[in-house]
């Protein structure tokens, strides 16, 4: 919620400076509409941006708007059980006070509270993802560059962990202007290699095809190879070893993030307004340091290919329609399903074999992947994300794949684009006339640390599919699994699975899957 | 009475359906133990109704862990054929043979109850389980996974 109220008053002064060039008023308006304005008429863009913030405070808006991204089954059904969320900031505030001392020992209760929070992050997340495509554009399939071979010797290296809306553009433009390419050249380097990091780095190689160089926990490695010159770090999934980094390579850490207190990160006040005046210093902060850089470093070599970005509206704008094709596939049982996967660590050697053998044979049983989340850093170079890889994929997926010009393995970007899974799941489900829990589809969240990737294991399960959440660590006391397991699949309609047993997850899953795809088929 | 030859065709032809849908063959005398894909299941079952004419006796359940294991056991002119399968656990669906073999129904729906096994194609008429189970509790379910 706190990434989706930051990014839409950016978003105003934007729009009210005319500061975003991409931005397609058509779109933009079309958006809005479909999301909660649409018994308003003539309002400004600045007003419909006003409604969205409402929204958050507001219960009536906040439903409007869920109206719009939910199908109305799901909504009926939170209904009738208690789950519908009043509003965003209330949720959350509700969550802190009953969590506090002496208020509410109930665990079914606090349960219920989590699953009303995660349906409150499922709606934002959805709005988060749309708004940030009419600013940086639609996810188009195209080729981009992971692993720590992207970083350059003879280059000043700025890594981006996440960075204000308006800035990224500035900053790409600034870097191409001629004062700024020649301060660089003066300074002994060719010139200025923007690199991503962590889920951040996932959103800006789906968008634009920057380069992207690791997961957040990799951020000790990548500095360490003692060519970076500036990282700007966001508020999600940050390492608290960072201050120590920058002390010990003397890099520069800096955050424009409110949130941020690392020791040795310097913090920047950003308004869009001097977007122009922060990217030049950013460049020539970088530049400094590129000077100061004692020697040329070798670094790994390690740079993989991978085919990103993806979006329903990408299946849509396809002349063949790709939506009707992969609904049509799923009904007929032709794709037995798909399976999305979530997560943030680096898997053991162990975890990985066991992975890539489970997502092999999911493609060589015709289920599509769907990958998200900073995972698949540690794996990228054993999944087939490319077009070659349908080679690996059973006959009817490679068909489907081929005519949707896209890998059987399809990563969709960073944890917090996970809405963009769901909105599929549910064009599926209307295109087909069939309700969210019937679909032979079901999300993975593996190897998690930020509780945000689990509880978007949960929205899953509140929307009515079987969540799957499986790695090293445990969640919580007997009872809480009960409850999760149970109860709450009782309520929602989905279920959560929580197992940290690998082989038994993979195991499982499967079954229901193929049984799944069954009923679908055979319309039981 | 069967002889000598009739039996030595009968068991030839036998093995000869069963490798057809099963890799694991084991032969104790008179019994034998095959294991089959649930898809191929209803099939041969009713391959060997009419084929044979064989005659079910009854169906074991048990909670293997990840899946629901069920052996049928058949009586196949004198000879105990046991045709084990394993279903998933999350949706553990799987046809029901009760149109071949009337006798399967009363297990199949003792299954139901014990282990939430659901038999495709069958109707529930009566619960089994007494009130005092509540409804949705399998008493030999062993856990989720």
């Amino acid at each position: 919620m706190e990434e989706l109220e930051k990014l839409v008053k950016d978003f105003k002064v934007s729009i009210e400076q005319n500061m975003l060039p991409k931005l397609d008023e058509k779109s933009f308006y079309k958006l809005l509409e479909g999301l909660a304005v649409k018994s308003r008429e003539k309002v400004t863009a600045s007003e419909l941006i006003d409604i969205l913030l409402k929204s958050l405070i507001n219960e009536e808006n906040f439903l409007e708007l869920l109206t719009s991204l939910i199908p109305s089954r799901v909504l009926e059904r939170w209904k009738e059980k208690g789950l519908l969320p009043i509003a965003p900031v209330k949720e959350i505030f509700n969550s802190s006070l009953k969590a506090g001392f002496g208020i509410n020992s109930n665990p079914f209760d606090l349960i219920l509270q989590a699953v009303k929070c995660s349906i409150v992050g499922l709606g934002c997340s959805m709005i988060l993802y749309k708004l940030r495509d009419l600013i940086y554009g639609v996810p188009t399939p195209r080729n981009g560059y992971i692993g720590l071979g992207t970083l350059s010797n003879r280059d000043v290296n700025i890594i981006i962990k996440g960075l204000p809306i308006v800035l990224i553009d500035t900053l790409f433009k600034e870097m191409r202007k001629p004062e700024i390419v020649k301060m660089v050249q003066e300074n002994g380097a060719n010139g200025i290699n923007i690199v991503g990091l962590g889920a951040f780095g996932l959103d800006l190689l789906v968008r634009y095809g920057t380069p992207s160089c690791g997961g957040a926990l990799d951020i000790e490695r990548v500095v360490s190879t003692g060519c970076v010159d500036l990282v700007i770090l966001d508020d999600l999934c940050n390492l608290f070893s960072i201050s120590s980094l920058a002390e010990s390579y003397g890099t520069k850490f800096l955050s424009f993030s409110p949130l941020v207190a690392i020791e040795n990160v310097s913090k920047m006040k950003y308004t869009p307004r001097n977007s122009e005046m922060l990217a030049k210093s950013l460049l020539k902060s970088a530049v400094d340091h590129y000077n100061r850089r004692k020697q040329v470093v070798k670094l790994p070599e390690e740079k993989l290919e991978v085919k990103c970005g993806f979006s329903v509206e990408y299946l849509k704008t396809l002349p063949v329609n790709g939506l009707s094709i992969l609904s049509k596939a799923i009904n007929d049982g032709k794709i037995k399903g798909i399976v999305l996967i979530v997560g943030c660590e680096k898997l053991s050697e162990d975890d990985k074999s066991k992975v890539v053998e489970f997502v092999k044979k999911l493609i060589k049983n015709d289920i599509l992947v769907l990958c998200s989340g900073c995972w698949i850093y540690s794996i990228i170079d054993i999944l087939p994300m490319v077009e070659e890889g349908t080679k690996d994929a059973g006959n009817n997926l490679k068909e489907v794949c081929k005519e949707l010009s896209i890998p059987p393995v399809v990563l969709l970007g960073s944890c917090t684009e996970l809405g963009r899974g769901f909105e599929l799941f549910m064009e599926i489900s209307k295109e087909n006339n069939i309700d969210l829990k019937d679909l032979p589809v079901t999300i993975l969240v593996i190897n998690y640390v930020n509780n945000l990737v689990l509880n978007l294991g949960i929205s899953g399960a509140s929307l009515g599919f079987t969540s799957f959440i499986s790695g090293s660590k445990s969640l919580g006391s007997e009872e809480v699994l009960r409850i999760l397991q149970d109860e709450v699949g009782t309520l929602t309609g989905g279920r959560i699975i929580v197992e940290t047993d690998l082989n038994k997850t993979f195991e499982t899953l499967f079954d229901l899957i193929i049984d799944k795809s069954k009923l679908l088929t055979e319309n039981i | 009475m069967i002889c000598g030859d009739y039996m030595g065709k009968f068991f030839a032809e036998l093995q000869r359906d069963i490798e057809e849908v099963s890799k694991v063959y084991e032969r104790k005398d008179r019994e034998i133990w095959i294991e089959i894909n649930k898809d191929d299941l209803k099939d041969f079952l009713r391959n060997l109704k009419n084929k044979y004419d064989a005659h079910f006796i009854t169906i074991s359940a048990t909670d293997v862990g990840g899946k629901i294991q069920l052996i049928y056991h058949l009586d196949v002119n004198g000879l105990l054929l046991n045709v084990k399968t394993k279903i998933g656990k999350l949706l553990a669906i799987i046809d029901s043979v009760s149109d071949i073999f009337r006798s399967a129904e009363w297990i199949e729906s003792e299954i139901n109850e014990m282990f939430d096994v659901k038999f495709k194609g069958k109707t529930y008429s009566r619960r089994f389980l007494s009130e005092n189970f509540s409804e949705g509790f399998h008493p030999l379910r062993r856990g989720k996974l």
